[in-house]
């Protein structure tokens, strides 16, 4: 009786959660085309992501050896403690680019005649991907190998959803032009 | 077993709300835009008098009342399955490519837990009762998930849903969630019978006040542009997109060779 119960708690409190998003962030319906187009070109991100290398370069480990020999204890601590605000304002950065290459590709299919299967189930696979290497890396220590590859792999599936956005919109185009 | 004042009581704030509800179906248009909700509401109203006569004219422990107020019962919960697939095809219609790929999606998922509710069914123990009771619940669980899986498509790609329909879709999943706890308890509690039927009408009362809020307004007339995209916005679209997605691409490329 208790898991009914637990889970009917879950279950409503998401019908409610989904019910009040779908409220809030709805689009307006009697949108005009070109309203429509202004909207979408709108969720064309700024790219955080060209920051990459810099943020990169600010995680080598030769910054930290280099400070281990010539800078004091306090000096470090400021350091390491400056260099996870950075990669933090990165992350944030970087979820922010995805977030809205995914609402794009999200708002591209919900307009388009004909949606790919393999893209969609792509996607939300590429999304569920992205959330959690994100946040393991949140939580990650800095200065390690396994913080770079884990960076180098979540700045990959930005630019891996960028590509299937991409395909989407080429699939779109090629069955509209399709004749009936 | 007789028939209580909180019975009668619940019965007859049942009864006014879902006349109210009935009449707001009418007066709002809903049945324009919602055919299969508004048949359910009246079934609904229908079906409370049909169990309502049958238990008070032939005795709360009669095997006819018990059958007449199931079988009216069996009538609403098809009309509610078909209410919760009218909500679906409503709000995903405009929407060709994801209705496409959302259909199959919904139909799967309620044809899964219908499979399951059924062999829910056939071990079931305890007479016709339970036999009722499992399946309810198993029923009330894909009407559920299915509004569930609504919302969560409609969210995903931001698909607008009408006050209206998320209303009565709100109402129909908290409704059949609840239930589903208390036919749990039902079964495992003999004695929560009394309960369980007090349970069942207010929680129901509580549903058809979230009806009544989404039926108060007249249902807007249905606009003309569907947003699908032309194939005119397509064209500037699609190119301007396209190329910051492959400037963003090539800049990305640049910094992994590097």
């Amino acid at each position: 009786m208790i898991e009914t119960v637990i889970l009917v708690g879950v279950l409503l409190a998401l019908l409610f959660f989904l019910y009040a998003r779908a409220r809030r962030e709805q689009m307006p319906a009697q949108d005009s085309q070109a309203t429509k187009a202004e909207t979408a070109t709108e969720l064309l991100p700024p790219s955080h992501v060209c920051y990459y290398a810099q943020i990169r370069q600010a995680l080598a480990r030769a910054d930290r050896e280099y400070l281990a020999h010539r800078a004091t204890p306090a000096v470090r601590r400021r350091w390491e403690a400056d260099r996870r605000t950075v990669v933090r304002g990165f992350l944030a950065g970087l979820k922010e680019d995805y977030v809205r290459l995914e609402r794009l590709g999200r708002t591209v299919a919900s307009l388009s005649p004909e949606l790919s299967h393999e893209l969609e189930r792509e996607r939300l696979w590429l999304g569920v991907r992205f959330r959690f290497w994100y946040g393991v890396l949140w939580v990650a220590p800095l200065g390690s190998r396994w913080t770079l590859r884990l960076l180098d792999r979540t700045t990959n599936l930005v630019g891996s959803i960028a590509d299937r956005t991409a395909a989407a919109m080429t699939a779109i185009g090629e069955a509209t032009n399709r004749p009936a | 077993m007789q028939l209580t004042t909180l019975d009668y009581a619940l019965w007859a704030l049942s009864t006014a709300l879902q006349v109210g509800v009935c009449i707001l179906v009418v007066r709002s248009r809903s049945y324009r835009s919602l055919p299969l909700f508004s048949a359910y509401t009246w079934l609904n109203l229908i079906g409370l008098s049909v169990g309502w006569w049958a238990y008070l004219r032939l005795g709360y422990s009669s095997r006819i009342s018990f059958n007449i107020a199931w079988a009216a019962f069996g009538i609403v919960l098809a009309a509610r399955g078909l209410a919760v697939a009218e909500l679906c095809r409503r709000v995903l219609r405009s929407y060709d490519g994801v209705w496409a790929l959302a259909w199959r999606l919904l139909v799967g998922v309620a044809m899964l837990l219908l499979v399951y509710a059924g062999l829910a069914v056939f071990g079931v123990r305890g007479g016709i009762t339970a036999f009722l009771l499992t399946a309810e619940h198993g029923l009330e669980l894909a009407a559920a998930l299915v509004l569930l899986l609504l919302l969560a498509i409609s969210n995903y790609y931001h698909i607008r849903v009408p006050t209206l329909e998320g209303m009565v879709a709100l109402g129909l999943g908290v409704w059949s969630l609840l239930q589903v706890v208390n036919n749990v308890a039902l079964l495992l509690w003999p004695d929560y019978y009394a309960w369980g039927s007090a349970v069942k009408m207010v929680s129901f009362q509580l549903v058809l006040l979230i009806w009544i809020a989404a039926l108060r307004k007249p249902v807007p007339q249905e606009g003309q542009a569907l947003p699908v995209l032309s194939q005119r916005a397509y064209d500037e679209l699609a190119p301007q997109t396209n190329l910051r997605l492959r400037l963003l691409n090539e800049r990305l490329l640049e910094i992994f060779k590097t």
